[in-house]
Parts: structure tokens; sequence; C-alpha cells
């Protein structure tokens, strides 16, 4: 069974009045246990809706969303789906409201009937896999701390409730490059290690080359597009037309294949590509010291 | 006009946020001249958007001083005329518009510095077609899209003629059309307005449109200089807690595998052509 399932879903804001606008229209998707979803799209294309709906923030104005099986429209799983789902939306540092590091991570667990020493274990847990020292910030206000090392704990704290799907929207805007492989390695692990499921939210397409299984494509709250990221991002012209755009990697070997230089690879990360123009350099002078 | 007039200047610039802390930026040395454009990057914690609130007078320093055409920003009584030279964007647009309508917003500004009904018009004018949402005059803000709202945030502060436009990530929650329209209209600043801007940010790519690169590292600035200069020293770089622009990052790990790739490459282009030429 997938862990989400969304059938014909459909979400109209004001609904019914003049002012009716349809974010999210004909959305069919089903997740797997495990799977990396990437969500892209220009602003304004749904994907915050759809981030809401799936843990009954918002319920579908047609068509039905399922978590592990829980109809979200039914009130008496709202609770078990806010414990299944963690949402960590943009900004979420404005959320703190305690007074230091360690409250704001245990805050979740702590509502969770467990003993201190499993809050404890799971704050520091959470704290070290965004790439932030327990010891350092644990008495800390987290206003006393730098934009991205606040995000950090916004995502720590989400982390500390274990959830079995977590949707992040831009969970590494304003985050520095070793934050940002730290963040990126717990989420890769929580799915290895726990078969965590990550609907991943973002317009970094070199982040989705190097995490997504697949990637769903929105447009004015349509799908655009469906696949993995190879099959994404074969379409540099078209992804361009709604105003997003193609990993470093995929660029380059595009202009590379125009100048003449044929690299055979779908990979799409800095260094598949690497490897491919290695051995393209490598048989090339191999032909040119044989002649 | 003096030569005072024209730059900001730290002088052994140092910020405590707490006594007995250890500084949030460290004996700041360094001078912004009019039209300049200068990128800040560095890790989480570094002191970037410190250092960009010392710009105008948001935060004093503790040590040392901050001059801002000629005025120290300790003084009290420059404090407005100082925000009047320096506009300040920051990444969260939502939280910079205040207006039901957006040449409303602009003007907010302007309105306040009580000046006369027709120069207000005149500035909104300008300040909305420099960024080009003259169309959006008479709509809400909350109907544009990301990259809209924060030029609108840019033309709120470009209406009140400042000399220098401090942007802290002003593009890390935009998609890449919006990021692409925020940074054209940068280069667009600098170049017909002759604006001094200092941009922080997280992606290295954007600080190959600045003329100077800052590198923050434990509240200290460990480089000024132009983005080839600073995308050489890759060690630098890396004890920063940075990595250098992707195509600098690929041909450095190329010239690192034996092939002849020159040091000096930064974008994109410059790459494709030193692999065609091997």
């Amino acid at each position: 069974m997938p862990v989400i399932t969304m059938e014909d879903v459909h979400h109209a804001y004001l609904k019914g009045t003049s002012l009716e606008t349809h974010a999210l229209q004909n959305i069919n998707l089903e997740v797997s246990e495990g799977e990396i979803l990437a969500l892209a799209g220009p602003t304004g294309s749904g994907k915050s809706t759809l981030a809401m709906l799936l843990n009954g923030l918002l319920v579908p104005t047609r068509g039905r969303v399922l978590i592990n099986g829980l109809d979200t429209r039914q009130k008496k799983y709202r609770r078990e789906l806010w414990r299944q789902v963690g949402l960590v939306f943009q900004y979420p540092e404005y959320q703190f409201f305690e007074e230091n590091v360690f409250k704001e991570v245990a805050f979740g667990p702590s509502n969770m009937d467990l003993t201190p020493a499993e809050i404890e274990q799971r704050v520091t847990h959470a704290l070290k896999n965004v790439g932030l020292d327990p010891e350092v910030v644990r008495e800390r206000s987290p206003w006393s701390l730098s934009g991205g090392q606040r995000r950090r704990v916004a995502l720590a704290s989400i982390l500390a409730n274990r959830p079995r799907v977590l949707v992040l929207d831009e969970p590494t805007a304003g985050i520095d490059p070793a934050g940002k492989r730290q963040i990126f390695k717990t989420i890769k692990k929580l799915k290895q290690d726990e078969s965590i499921t990550v609907i991943l939210i973002t317009h970094n397409m070199d982040d989705i080359a190097s995490m997504a299984d697949r990637v769903l494509v929105l447009e004015r709250g349509k799908p655009f597009f469906m696949g993995t990221p190879a099959e994404v991002f074969a379409d540099p012209p078209g992804l361009r037309s709604i105003g997003l755009d193609v990993p470093f990697a995929a660029e380059l070997k595009h202009r590379l294949n125009t100048n003449g230089v044929p690299l055979q690879t779908d990979g799409l990360t800095i260094d598949g590509v690497e490897k491919e123009i290695n051995s393209y350099l490598r048989s090339k002078k191999s032909v040119v010291s044989s002649q | 006009m003096k030569e005072a007039t024209n730059f900001i200047s730290f002088a052994g610039v140092s910020h405590y946020y707490n006594e007995g802390d250890s500084p949030a930026i460290n004996n700041i040395n360094a001078v912004i001249r009019r039209g300049e454009f200068i990128a800040v990057v560095g890790a989480n914690g570094s002191g970037k958007s410190t250092l960009a609130r010392h710009m105008n007078a948001l935060l004093l320093p503790s040590r040392g001083k901050v001059l801002v055409n000629g005025a120290d920003t300790r003084d009290a009584e420059k404090t407005v005329d100082i925000r009047k030279h320096v506009g300040m964007v920051f990444q969260n647009p939502d939280n910079q518009l205040v207006a039901a309508l957006v040449e409303e917003d602009v003007a907010f500004g302007p309105e306040n510095l009580g000046l006369d009904p027709d120069e207000i018009v005149l500035r909104v004018d300008s300040a909305l077609t420099a960024v080009g949402l003259s169309e959006f005059r008479n709509k809400p803000p909350h109907l544009l899209s990301g990259g809209q709202k924060q030029r609108l945030a840019i033309a709120g502060a470009l209406a009140m003629r400042p000399d220098y436009l401090v942007l802290d990530e002003p593009t890390a929650m935009l998609d890449p059309g919006g990021r692409k329209e925020v940074l054209s209209l940068l280069g667009c600043l600098k170049k017909e307005y002759g604006m001094a801007l200092v941009l922080i940010t997280h992606l290295m790519e954007e600080t190959l449109l600045a003329d100077r690169v800052w590198v923050m590292s434990g509240g200290a600035l460990v480089a000024d200089d132009s983005p080839r200069q600073v995308f050489r020293h890759l060690e630098l770089l890396a004890e920063a807690g940075l990595e250098p622009a992707p195509a600098v990052m690929l041909a450095a790990r190329l010239r690192r595998a034996g092939w002849d790739v020159p040091e000096h490459i930064l974008t994109l282009d410059e790459l494709v052509n030193s692999i065609c030429r091997l």
C-alpha cells in the first residue's frame, strides 16, 4: 500500500465565493514508503497547498487524500495524521516560542508520553542530524542564533517527533553548504534506515537531481510533468518555459554535447559528469597517441 | 562633493550581542564605494547579517566605527539621514510589504520623508519602472509572485533614492525565474544608477556578478577580492565552510585529475570552452 495516495484531488480557496481560486486540480499521486518525491514548480503553482493537504491542514474540495490508508477528511484521524506527517514550512523559525533550543526541539516529544531520558535522546539526536552541536546550542535562545542556524533548529524540532512522512518546504534555503550536506545526509539516512517517506519542495534543481527518486512538476495547480529526475531534466526548454531551470550538470552535459563532446551519461550530478568527462578525455587522448 | 561622502567605511568594527560572548563580527576593516557591487558570503553564523545591519545603523558597533558618507552611525542625530542613504532588503518579501496596493507600498517611505506629493509620484513612478512593475501599480501586493514581491521590496527601497542598497539573501526563497528577475534588476541598478550594492548570498553563482566578494568566517572578513581571485583560493573557501561555484569546483577536480584546465575558470561557458580545447 502506498504511504500517500491522492485521488483526483482538487483544492479551491474561498470556494463558492466570487474570489474562488483553484490552487490544485487533477492531482493523482501515489508515493511509496521510503520514497523521496520532489515537488517543483514556479511560485504559485500549488506546491504549498499540496503540502498542507498531506496532514489535513487543508482538505481537498474534491477527491481524497489517504495517508497510510487514513482519509484526511475524517476529523477523527487528525491527531494521528499530525503525528505521522511532519511539515516543515518556509520560514519555520517564525514559529519559535520556547526560551531555549532544547525546549523548542523537545516540545513535540514532551507531548508523547516519553521518559525524560528518551526526550533528551531524541533532542540530541535531532540536533546532531541538522548539523548543530547539542552542547553548544541547547541553552541558547533560538533567537540568538543566525538565520541559517534557526532554520536548522526548526527542522530538528520536527525530526524529534519521528514522523513517518516528512514534508520539507525549501529546507535548505539560507543554509550554508556544510549544513545543507548534513541535512541531506540525514534525509537519506532516514530514508534508508527507517524508510521515511519524504516530500521535498524546492526550487533548487541540483538538490532534486541529487536527492529525489521522482519529481512532480506543478504548473498553475496542475501536473506539468511526473517522472524521474533524468526524465524531467531531459527537457530544459520545457522547464524554462514555466520559469524553472535544469541542474548545473545537466546544463553542462547539454552544452558539451552541442559542442561536439558526446557525453553518454544521464548522470545529473557533478560527480557523474566529472567521471564521464574524465573517461571521454582519456579515450580521446589514447586515440590521438595511438595514431 | 567631498570625498568622504562617497563611501561606507568600517574601521576596526566589532559587535558583541551580549557582553562576554565572542564577537559576532570581529575587527572589520573595509570600504564600500559608490557604484560598487559587493557580494558577501560565509557559513551560517559567520556574521554576514550582523555586518549588513551595521551599514544603516540597525546595529551599532561595540568597538570601532562605521561611517556612511562621512556620518558616524553612532551619532543618533544622523540615523534618519543614514537610512535615507542606505536601503535594506531582506529574505522574506512578505515581511517587508506594508500597504494594500503596490504603488502605496512604494510610496510609504517617501511619504514618511515628508516630500511633496508631486515628488512622491515621481519617485514611485521611476522606482516601479526600474523594477518593471509599473503595470501592477494598482494591484494588491499579495497577488504578485515571489520574484515580483521581492522586486517590489526593492522598489520601496529605491524610492528612497539610496546611494547604497544592502540585500540580505533576497533570492533565497525565489524560484529560478524569480531569482533571475532580481539578479538582472541588480545588474541594471548598478549600471544605470551607479548604485552601490551589497548582496548577501549562499549561492556562489550569484557572486560572479559582483566586482568584489567578501568572505566572512567566524566573524572576520577573511577575503576581499574579485570573484576570480577569491575562487582561486579553494582552501580559503573550504576553511570558511563554503563551496566554490559549480564550474569552479569541476574545473578544480579536472585539474587534479591531471587535465590542463586553466585556474581562472568561473563560468559554465569558460568550462565548456576549455574542455572542448583539450
